[in-house]
């Protein structure tokens, strides 16, 4: 058997689709050459789809051709055009150039872009409605943590985020537990077994002697954790 | 259909079985067909509490394993109509109970009685969780010191993770506090949690709050529910707890320390 003399493969390639709104080529040749002189390497043999899109086709008689030398003559290699109604399939064939589709072309219109942006990358806070009870966990992971109720002594609220707590913490409250030093710790009554941001934290034993059983919230400065009343 | 209700605490010692039979009996004494089952397996109490002791030919492990028919099983109680008594085995431990023996049994109960009551077993393990998993409401017995109210919060956590109403998503299991051994002269000198301090940490409904007496532990040894005894405050307080289950508002009772006298306020004593 031969050896394949060939291989065919699928391959994504930038180029720039030349979009035409105004059919004049003094102007246009203007306008190019003072374009690709901006940045003289980055065009350079730059391949270029051409888009005829938005020129009334039976009113302005296009010439292929001199369109084409135009840009031939300031470094871009037009390799196609994009297919619209009344294009001059011939003439574009005589030139040697390709019709590419609309499919092929893909959408261009930066409006529509915007429109299929994605919607903006935030992770919802955990919310907690029933109390943490004795021996639970609860862990909201790369997100904050609300619990409208109480934390019981000996359970355990972590999160990545900030913690908020509406009821009385008794038990253990770590936010930042992934290394987020600004992360606080909020709660309506403060009677904490202990509690930690970013790794940095206290015990009860000396929490007892600052905003205790008071509305407080926690927060690091200068790597050292803080109380203070809310 | 029979309602499920498991009394629980965590906690050792706080008055599981004196409240299963005080609440089980005032629940007959109310009309109801109550029967009270002791899941604590290999340390049969109930049997004791509620006088019965001689009267036990099989248990629940023998129905168990389909050893002996619930008819034979069920001890008729000699005071109340309507109240019977399924004993624990002694000689077996918590695992010769299966979930779905313990379910084959209760629905089979739960055909004929108006009430189940569930005696749980000390502990969060085994034992105590067949007790509370098929359970429709959970009497959680608490004393007021605080090793007993954090084991209450953890078997109430317990109660909303691991019953059969929580994993499979239902109306969640109906939960009661019932405060034991309450001394309002201790709470007055601050020795003792008061009842809204053990409302504030396990933020709960209460049922009811039994006076420490000492007709409790006389009614133990006599195997006779304290709620026959209507002279006590403990029974009037298992009186009213178990109206409160049934549905009907009763003022709470023997919350505050007795008045000293005039003549021992003058005496100094």
């Amino acid at each position: 058997m031969n050896d394949a003399c060939f291989q065919l493969k699928g391959s994504l390639i930038t180029t720039f689709i030349l979009e035409i709104s105004n059919y004049n080529l003094l102007d246009f040749e203007q306008q190019l050459s003072k374009k690709v002189q901006s940045a003289p390497d980055f065009f350079n043999t730059s391949p270029v789809i051409i888009n005829l899109e938005k020129l009334d086709l039976d009113t302005n008689q296009i010439n292929y051709q001199e369109l084409i030398s135009i840009c031939r003559r300031h470094g871009l290699q037009p390799v196609a055009f994009k297919q619209t109604p009344q294009l001059n399939e011939d003439q574009i064939k005589e030139n040697g150039l390709a019709l590419l589709n609309q499919k092929a072309c893909g959408k261009s219109e930066p409006v529509n872009k915007a429109k299929e942006k994605p919607a903006p990358d935030i992770k919802k806070t955990q919310i907690i409605t029933k109390p943490v009870r004795s021996g639970q966990q609860v862990y909201a992971e790369g997100c904050d943590l609300i619990i409208t109720g109480s934390v019981s002594g000996g359970a355990e609220v972590l999160a990545d985020g900030n913690i908020h707590i509406y009821g009385t913490l008794r038990g253990r409250a770590l936010a930042g537990v992934k290394g987020d030093l600004d992360a606080r710790i909020f709660c309506s009554t403060n009677e904490a077994e202990l509690v930690s941001i970013g790794g940095h934290f206290l015990l009860s034993d000396s929490l007892e002697n600052q905003v205790w059983k008071q509305a407080a919230q926690f927060y690091l400065l200068d790597e050292t954790l803080h109380v203070s009343p809310l | 259909m029979a309602k499920i209700i498991v009394v629980t605490s965590g906690k050792g010692g706080v008055g599981k079985t004196t409240t299963s039979a005080a609440i089980g009996t005032g629940l007959a004494l109310a009309g109801n067909k109550t029967v009270i089952i002791d899941f604590d397996v290999g340390l049969r109490n109930l049997d004791l509490i509620m006088g019965c002791e001689r009267r036990v030919v099989y248990d629940f492990v023998n129905v168990i394993n389909n050893e002996a028919n619930l008819n034979q099983t069920l001890i008729k109680d000699k005071r109340v109509e309507n109240l019977f008594i399924m004993p624990a085995s002694q000689t077996r431990d918590k695992d010769a109970l299966t979930m779905e023996g313990v379910e084959k049994v209760l629905e089979e109960l739960s055909e004929t009685f108006d009430f189940i009551i569930c005696d749980s077993p000390a502990g969060i393990e085994k034992g105590a969780h067949m007790a509370l998993y098929f359970a429709d409401e959970a009497v959680v017995v608490t004393n007021p010191e605080v090793s007993s109210v954090r084991d209450s919060d953890r078997i109430l956590g317990i109660l909303q993770s691991k019953s059969k109403r929580a994993e499979q998503g239902g109306e969640p299991v109906k939960e009661h506090l019932l405060l034991t051994r309450y001394n309002p002269a201790r709470v007055e000198e601050g020795e003792m949690l008061s009842v809204s301090d053990v409302e504030d940490i396990l933020a709960i409904p209460l049922l009811g709050v039994i006076p420490e007496s000492e007709a409790v532990l006389k009614a133990s040894n006599q195997g006779e529910p304290v709620i026959h005894n209507q002279d006590t405050d403990a029974g009037k307080a298992y009186s009213d707890a178990v109206k409160r289950l049934l549905g009907e508002e009763v003022a709470f009772r023997f919350l505050d320390a007795p008045k000293k006298g005039i003549l021992k306020r003058l005496m100094g004593a």
